[in-house]
């Protein structure tokens, strides 16, 4: 078929970008393997503000965008129970990498505001969804839930249906009530 | 305090959380001086369309969650649905035949061109501008007409399935498309026309909510609001996917990011669009559009009926799910506001362990109060409505 002009482009075997093996080298960080063309690092908690630092204003050519921050809830697979995945873009050399830190329940995270604007959300989001605290987040509120919702939704001992409300005064689920009415 | 002792305060106004111009429910609180933003309250309340879709996808199975993904974005919901598929594509490993990728790169670009339609269009009845919004929305119509006619739904379409499309295009679809094509050539010269060196238009919208380069991406900015800033970062072109890298197409970048170049810059995708779906047409190859592997794909519906071996596949498949590799995958594609990834964790079973999503306007939102603070009042509805924020996208 069409197959002229793309013969010098077709071999394109992905390869591990740079700033795995960099990050292995300067910060510790394990390899966590390279799944389907991405990259994925485990970074120890202490060492992630300097991390940070690192692909923001060190390295060049700099990650300019914290494309995605979430969590991953692993009650009763391993402890510390939660993992924080930061997804990175660099658009000049093309590299994307996939940084994970574990975070004990209850424990806080250094926040990344500080380098990237695009943490601000995600970061109440992640906060919002598993109950992990950003240390230095300017504004660590719900972002999705309201204000005094009761427990963290994408936690894995949350019940899908959610919780009853202790109040039943607003329990909006409640039809028998509706229909005494 | 004035010479004349009287005291001047500034106001809070409640924008939302119902208003025409939110185009969803957001809610925020304005601090307003006179007719000036002075800045927000406190941060926008967003998440009164928040269904807690991610949560559902850690009971789905895989194929079940595509139904969701035609929620979030239902203005372009194609495009969610095959980017959804293609990150689980990508986790199994396996890859949909060409023409499969060619039926689906053309359902992208026409909901990508519904997409634009739109947004351009509302942005322009939200600064008065009426007539843009009808002459696209006939369009975005005759497009919706083509997924109706395809897969039988308009809006919630599932048009995409894992390692497969369900439908060939047959003539009267092609017919269809060449057909909206044609017409839509005319409907953006008028556009040209109506908005492009519009007086009202310039003015509202010229030097609007501008962002810089290094701002836009450090705010996690995506897609045409980052093209408009001047960086020319489309993942068609940067991270080809489908058979992106075998169409010829360009990427047009403003230089302001402001308002009006968000607006060339989305005018400008359509035209490209519409030369990727003519390319695409003529380029489409025969063959088959389902891979042969039946741990992954439905069986044929004439299957399911005729023959006892696929209805168990099928009851099997609907009960148990796809048998997916553990691991970790970030999918992304470009949809029509920006890089839409979809991060699946899998550790066995029935259900992925965790999917999260990535949606390109929750990080366009985000740098709200930054596009209008100092502005006037006005222009919080002009920068609104050129971010194209949907409701469904950014709560989940």
């Amino acid at each position: 078929m069409s197959g002229e002009h793309k013969t010098e482009q077709e071999p394109r075997e992905p390869k591990p970008p740079a700033i795995a093996a960099e990050l292995v080298e300067k910060f510790g960080a394990a390899d966590e393997g390279f799944f389907r063309g991405d990259a994925t690092v485990r970074v120890p908690g202490d060492k992630l503000i300097s991390v940070f630092a690192y692909l923001k204003r060190e390295r060049k050519p700099a990650f300019a965008m914290l494309v995605d921050v979430t969590a991953i809830d692993l009650l009763g697979l391993r402890e510390p129970r939660f993992d924080v995945v930061y997804h990175f873009l660099n658009i000049l050399s093309r590299e994307r990498i996939c940084i994970k830190v574990a975070v004990a329940e209850g424990k806080q995270i250094p926040s990344a505001t500080a380098f990237w604007n695009s943490a601000n959300w995600a970061e109440r989001e992640c906060y919002d969804m598993y109950g992990i605290e950003f240390r230095g987040h300017p504004y660590m509120k719900r972002l999705l839930m309201w204000e005094g919702f009761d427990g963290w939704p994408l936690r894995k001992d949350f019940p899908l249906k959610g919780k009853v409300p202790p109040d039943e005064k607003y329990a909006l689920n409640d039809v028998s009530r509706l229909r005494r009415l | 305090m004035p010479e004349n002792g009287l005291r001047t305060e500034t106001m809070v106004l409640n924008f939302g959380p119902s208003h025409p111009a939110t185009h969803g429910i957001i809610h925020l609180k304005l601090e307003l001086d006179g007719e000036t933003v002075v800045g927000f309250v406190e941060e926008p309340t967003i998440g009164y369309l928040h269904r807690g879709m991610e949560k559902l996808a850690e009971n789905m199975t895989f194929h079940q969650w595509i139904t969701m993904t035609d929620r979030m974005n239902y203005v372009s919901a194609p495009l969610n649905n095959i980017g959804y598929t293609l990150a689980v594509e990508k986790l199994l490993g396996v890859e949909a035949p060409k023409r499969a990728q060619y039926i689906r790169v053309i359902l992208s670009e026409l909901s990508r061109i519904a997409d634009h339609l739109v947004c351009v269009g509302i942005n322009a009845v939200d600064l008065g501008a009426f007539t843009p919004f009808l002459w696209g929305f006939q369009q975005r119509e005759m497009i919706y007409d083509i997924f109706e006619k395809y897969i039988g739904a308009r809006l919630t379409t599932t048009i995409s399935r894992i390692g497969e499309m369900r439908y060939d295009f047959d003539k009267d679809i092609i017919y269809m498309i060449k057909c909206v094509l044609d017409e839509l050539e005319p409907v953006i010269a008028e556009w040209d026309q109506l908005l492009t060196r519009n007086r009202i238009w310039i003015d509202r919208t010229r030097d609007v909510g501008v962002i810089s380069k290094e701002d836009a991406l450090d705010w996690g900015f995506t897609g045409p609001c980052l093209r408009a800033a001047g960086v020319p970062w489309d993942l068609r072109i940067e991270e080809p996917y489908l058979v992106y890298n075998e169409l010829d197409f360009d990427i047009p970048v403003g230089t302001q990011g402001d308002v009006y170049d968000r607006y060339l810059v989305r005018v400008e995708e359509i035209r490209q669009s519409m030369k990727i779906v003519r390319q695409a047409l003529e380029k489409m190859p025969e063959g088959p559009i389902r891979i042969e592997d039946s741990t992954v794909v439905l069986p044929k519906h004439e299957e399911i009926y005729n023959k006892m071996e696929s209805m168990i596949a099928d009851f099997k498949f609907v009960m148990h799910g796809i048998r997916a590799p553990e691991g970790e995958v970030y999918g992304r594609t470009e949809a029509a506001n920006g890089e839409l990834g979809f991060y699946i964790v899998h550790k066995g079973g029935r259900s992925p362990y965790k999917i999260h999503v990535r949606p390109p306007c929750f990080y366009l939102y985000s740098a709200f109060e930054k596009l209008i603070k100092g502005r006037m009042i006005a222009d919080v509805i002009s920068v609104m409505g050129s971010l194209n924020i949907i409701a469904g996208e950014l709560d989940r």
